[in-house]
């Protein structure tokens, strides 16, 4: 397989998320969608104020940490364009990231306390995280990370792609739990966003389980049928997951809407 | 879900104690099931630790909750009992007055009305 070099591989990834930006802020900020999920107007005035800034931050920010992290390793290792060195770039730019989103955080916790003593709005708490654990069971979930994390480097490789899936789920899963002072339409609005990435981050893992299992059974030179049937059940685990947390949206959107 | 607001003349403890009571009449928390530690909730509330075991220990007083000093407080028995029995009462008279093509807002509005006749 043609790998590609690290300035195709930049800008694809910069194109796709300045794409990804305009779409996703487009639909985020709309007044009308705001309104329409009974928000007060100062919620909505902030959010969409908020919104355009945060991706317009995420469009800056994201290209030039890219950069950096890319400098890094070429500073380290003198190559930037082998696959293996690509992954070693996108793992350090996730620790870069990782700040960014725990500043965020807590600037916007302020913020939405402010909202609710000025507008006096009820706040709403997903208490132990009950709602959020329907569509994300952590003890699982922890168990399920190891498993892949064992297959992949005991059979596959020790760095591999799907590790950043693993990775943002976890995030994504942080995410939801670190909102403060939300208001019933915010929590809802923000539960929703993360159960649709979290069930699409959980299918790419899949597509990664199910390529690298079925490249190790048509492989000429690296045929392994073990890794194959490894891979396929980790797979069909995986695939009763997604389906198990579809089976209980129902309930977990009639959870937040109560 | 548990609703508080931060700019009610109501203070939070007693705002926690509400939501809690609520919460177990109406099934959401179930009896045996483990309050959250106090710690824990008032990290997510983002308020004082005494304010939540104030709350609980008003839960306990009130005879809705339990506490054991290893393993936290968790929901009486007695709480969900009251809660299914209220949601079967409740339930019928409802369902009559849907069937008879009442919406939900003029439910609402009787309930409300007849519950301040009752009380006024």
């Amino acid at each position: 397989m043609q790998y590609p070099n690290f300035w195709i591989f930049y800008v694809a990834t910069v194109g796709i998320l300045w794409l990804f930006l305009l779409v996703i802020t487009a639909y985020r900020a709309s007044s009308s969608r705001l309104r329409s999920r009974g928000m007060k107007e100062e919620y909505v005035q902030f959010l969409r104020k908020d919104i355009t800034t945060r991706s317009l931050g995420i469009g800056i920010a994201i290209p030039i940490l890219l950069l950096v992290a890319a400098g890094i390793v070429w500073l380290i290792a003198g190559d930037i364009h082998q696959p293996e060195r690509l992954l070693s770039i996108v793992l350090l730019f996730l620790i870069l990231v990782i700040p960014f989103p725990i500043l965020d955080t807590m600037q916007l916790n302020k913020k939405y306390k402010e909202l609710a003593l000025e507008t006096g709005s009820e706040t709403v708490v997903d208490v132990s995280y009950k709602i959020l654990h329907l569509v994300f069971t952590p003890t699982w979930e922890l168990l399920a990370t190891l498993l892949y994390v064992a297959f992949f480097v005991a059979f596959i490789e020790p760095f591999h792609v799907a590790f950043i899936h693993l990775l943002l789920l976890w995030f994504l899963y942080a995410a939801a739990r670190s909102g403060k002072y939300l208001t019933q339409p915010m929590l809802k609005d923000g539960y929703v966003y993360v159960f649709v990435f979290l069930i699409l981050n959980q299918g790419f893992l899949l597509y990664h389980l199910l390529n690298v299992s079925i490249h190790r059974l048509t492989c000429e030179h690296c045929s392994d049928p073990t890794v194959f049937v490894l891979g396929t059940v980790l797979g069909a685990l995986l695939a009763v997951k997604i389906a198990y947390y579809l089976s209980r949206y129902p309930r977990f959107s009639q959870a937040l809407s109560g | 879900m548990l609703k508080i607001n931060l700019s009610s003349a109501v203070p939070i403890y007693e705002q926690l104690f509400n939501e809690l009571r609520r919460m177990i009449r109406t099934g959401e928390l179930k009896p045996g099931d483990s309050l959250p530690p106090i710690r824990s909730l008032a990290s997510q509330l983002d308020v004082a630790v005494n304010t939540v075991a104030r709350a609980y220990q008003e839960l306990e007083a009130a005879g809705l909750a339990e506490g054991n000093r290893r393993k936290g407080s968790f929901v009486k028995a007695q709480g969900t009992a009251l809660s299914k029995e209220s949601a079967r009462i409740f339930k019928d008279p409802i369902l009559s007055l849907v069937q008879q093509g009442f919406d939900k807002e003029e439910i609402a509005h009787l309930f409300h009305a007849n519950l301040n006749q009752v009380f006024d």
